[in-house]
This record gives structure tokens, sequence and C-alpha cells, in this order.
């Protein structure tokens, strides 16, 4: 299993979808195609935003399909992070129900 | 060549209200203007939002070699030294300053903040929204890392969180849209309990950045108002991020959607400028003088915020429906390390 501590990537506090989706691609995708499965530890992280969210989660989704969530695990997040990776999740199973299939 | 100078002259009060119009119907300076000189003698009130539009507006004008300079500003009466302060004459190259901290007259504010378009932004970005929440909310606990993690229970924050939470989007929305430079300025009023945040910037508008994303919106957007309005719609965004090993991937486009809709359920207001087109609490107008780039204003009462968490589920429930976020699949996925079925 592979963790990936958030507060040393992003900060206290992140809206930058740009990092998420580098990060997506750069690491958590390859990692995945390696057969680990990943950890995401927030501890440290105050918020980040709906944008981050759906950057890193909702297209996560759309690149590996909906069977990926059952691959990663999310540690030490508080309500309002935890909330944003919910919604970016959803928003991602709900782009594969409208398109039926991950890209 | 010759030097060809216009003067400006702006006279009594600039308030959020209609000082853009106003200033927008006096800063026309023509295609020959080398230097433009502004009289600030009859000044007698400016808002953070319309001060941020002419620092916009000026900054524009200078990245085109135009020459700015200032008269009436010796006296430093009510607004130039508010202006001053606001570190608005340093920014256009006028070196004097009223070096008061930020917790003064009754009121705490934060001068104006050039947001960085380079390959260091993504930390400029950060690092502003802090700074700023930590001027116009206070001070917040500082984070041991070490020894305490966040759990479910722990304290929050929500007028804090809102500031970082509005000026990360913000500045994301500069950075990533505007191919240009941009100002944020903020202002907390304690005897009416509203906080302001402006941002401006001399990029390409929002029309120009549809237009040069290749949008799928572009086509059909006729103007600077339809651009304006298409923006502030939910999960619309000319941005999409190309990965060649996959393909693309989607922007949320749903930043300025949600900040809108704070704004709206705060007692607060919302304005906003690109090219010509002016929009301020839903009603849409045309300015004299069309701006280059864009400008928002953001203003909303602090005890209001202070639910900041339960409002931004709201606005998400609202605009992206009654999505399923609570499924036993995403359950599963938080809480114990050690999950049998991990």
């Amino acid at each position: 299993m592979k963790t990936f501590n958030m507060r040393s990537l992003i900060g206290c506090n992140s809206g930058n979808s740009e990092f998420a989706v580098k990060f997506l691609y750069s690491d958590v995708i390859p990692a995945l195609d390696k057969g680990e499965n990943i950890e995401f530890d927030f501890a440290g992280v105050r918020l980040i935003t709906c944008s981050f969210g759906n950057a890193l989660f909702a297209n996560l989704l759309r690149a590996k399909g909906a069977d990926v969530i059952k691959r990663i695990r999310i540690t030490n997040s508080n309500r309002l992070v935890s909330s944003e990776i919910r919604w970016g999740i959803a928003l991602g199973e709900k782009h594969l129900r409208e398109t039926g299939s991950a890209a | 060549m010759d030097i060809l100078t216009k003067k400006i002259v702006l006279l009594g009060r600039y308030g959020n209200n209609d000082g853009i119009t106003k200033l927008s119907r006096k800063l026309l300076i023509g295609d020959d203007a080398s230097d433009v000189e502004i009289d600030l003698s009859y000044l007698r009130w400016i808002e953070l939002g319309p001060m941020t539009y002419l620092l916009g507006t000026l900054k524009g004008w200078q990245e085109k070699g135009i020459q700015i300079s200032f008269t009436g500003i010796k006296n430093m009466n009510g607004p130039i030294s508010y202006m001053s302060r606001m570190k608005f004459f340093s920014l256009l190259g006028c070196q004097f300053e009223d070096n008061r901290n930020c917790n003064i007259a009754n009121s705490k504010f934060v001068d104006y903040r050039e947001i960085e378009n380079t390959e260091r932004r993504d930390s400029n970005a950060d690092a502003l929204a802090e700074s700023i929440a930590t001027c116009i909310a206070g001070e917040q606990c500082e984070l041991d890392i070490e020894d305490f993690t966040f759990s479910d229970y722990l304290p929050e924050d929500g007028f804090y969180d809102s500031i970082v939470y509005s000026v990360t989007e913000l500045v994301k929305n500069v950075q990533q849209h505007s191919r240009g430079t941009g100002y944020i300025g903020a202002q907390y009023y304690p005897t009416s309990d509203v906080t302001q945040i402006a941002i401006i910037d001399t990029g390409i508008g929002i029309r120009g950045s549809f237009i040069h994303s290749d949008s799928p919106y572009a086509a059909k957007i006729t103007d600077d108002i339809s651009a304006l309005k298409k923006a502030l719609e939910p999960e619309v965004s000319s941005k999409f991020y190309k990965n060649s090993m996959t393909g693309d991937s989607e922007n949320a486009g749903v930043g300025l959607t949600f900040l809108k809709e704070l704004v709206s359920q705060t007692e607060g207001r919302f304005q906003a400028v690109s090219g010509g087109a002016m929009l301020y609490d839903g009603n849409s107008s045309q300015l004299t003088v069309p701006y280059q780039g864009t400008y928002i204003c953001l203003s909303f009462k602090r005890k209001a915020l202070n639910r900041f968490h339960f409002l931004l589920e709201d606005v998400k429930v609202k605009y992206l429906g009654e999505l399923d976020t609570n499924s036993d699949e995403i359950e599963d996925i938080f809480g114990d390390y050690e999950h049998e079925n991990f």
C-alpha cells in the first residue's frame, strides 16, 4: 500500500486543482497500475476546495472507473475535507453513469 | 514622438453601489494618450471595490507603456490615506506610504497583494489565502502535525475558512484563466460586520478566456454579458487539463458559481466586471468604457459565515444536484486504516 501525506504535498489549505491533476497522473494512477492500494492521509490539512476535490477524486474515477474506490482509503480528514472528497467521488460516479465508461 | 497628456479628475464619492459605473465614464483616454494625470484633489471617499477597479485600470495602462502620475495627494486626506495604506500608490510606482499596521482605525484591512502568474504561483495562492484570512479573521491555532491530527469533531471557524476558500478560488481563477497580472485586497468593517474582498486582473477577460481555450461554449457566446453569465453557471469552465497519457481531465467549473451563491446566502453582494459587462446582485449592465480584464468584489456578513460549512453543503446540493455522497461504497473509504475489507 502506498500512503500519500497530503499535508506535505498541498499544505494546510489548497484549491490547487492544477496540482491535483498532475499528482493524479504522475503519482496516484501509476501506483494503482502497479497494483498498489492508496491511502490519502489528510492529517494537518484544514481545507480543500471543491475544485481540488473534483480535480483529484472525480478525475480518478473518470480515469480508472467506479471500482477504483475499493482500492483507496482516506484517513485523518476533517469534516470540510471529507465533504469535498465525497462530492468529488459522487461527481465522478455521476460522470461515469452519464458516459457509461471510464476514459 | 509627441507626448499627449490626458488629465482625469475624480470628484466626490465612489461607493461599491455606483462607483464602477462612475469610474467607467471617467476612465476614457483614447488610443493616443502617452501620459495620464489623475487629479485626486476633489476625491472625498472611495470604497474597496472602486479603488480596486481603478488600480486594475491604471496597471493595465502602465502595461501598455502609458505613464501615470497623481496630483492632489499631498494632503493625505481620508481617501488618500486609505489608498496609501492599501499600497495603491506604491503598486503604481508612486512612493509615499502611510505605514500603519492592518488593525487600526477600528477596522481590519489587507493591502493589495500581487497575484503571481509564474511557476511559483501555487505557493503564492495558498500563502495569499492564509495571510488574508489571518488578517481579516484573526490568528488560528498553529498545527503541530507531529502530535495532532484533525478529526470530525474539532472546533471549526466558518469565517476563517470561508475567507481562505473564497480567496483561493478567486486567485486560482486569475492564475488559470486571465493571462494577466492580478491584485487582491480585503477589508472588514466591524461596525457593519461586513467583509469585502476585491480582485482584479489585467488579462484577457472572461470572453477572451473562453475563446483562447477553444471552449465549446465560445461559439455560443455573443458578447461580454453572455460570457460573464455563462462563467457563473455551474459546471462551466474554459479550462481543461491536457494530459498526454490519458486524455483530458475536467475542471469542476464551480468556483465562481459557489462564491456567488455563498454571498447570496449571507446577506452579501456580488459584483463582477469583464469587458463591457457588469453584473451586480444579478442585474447586468453595460459599461461606458470596457475593462480589458476581470474584476470581482464579494461582500458578506461575518455572522452569517459562521455557518460556512453548512452553507457550502447547501450550495453544492443546489448546483450539483442530490448526489449520494454517503453511499456504503463511499463510507467504506473513510475511517479505520485497517478496515478488514481493505
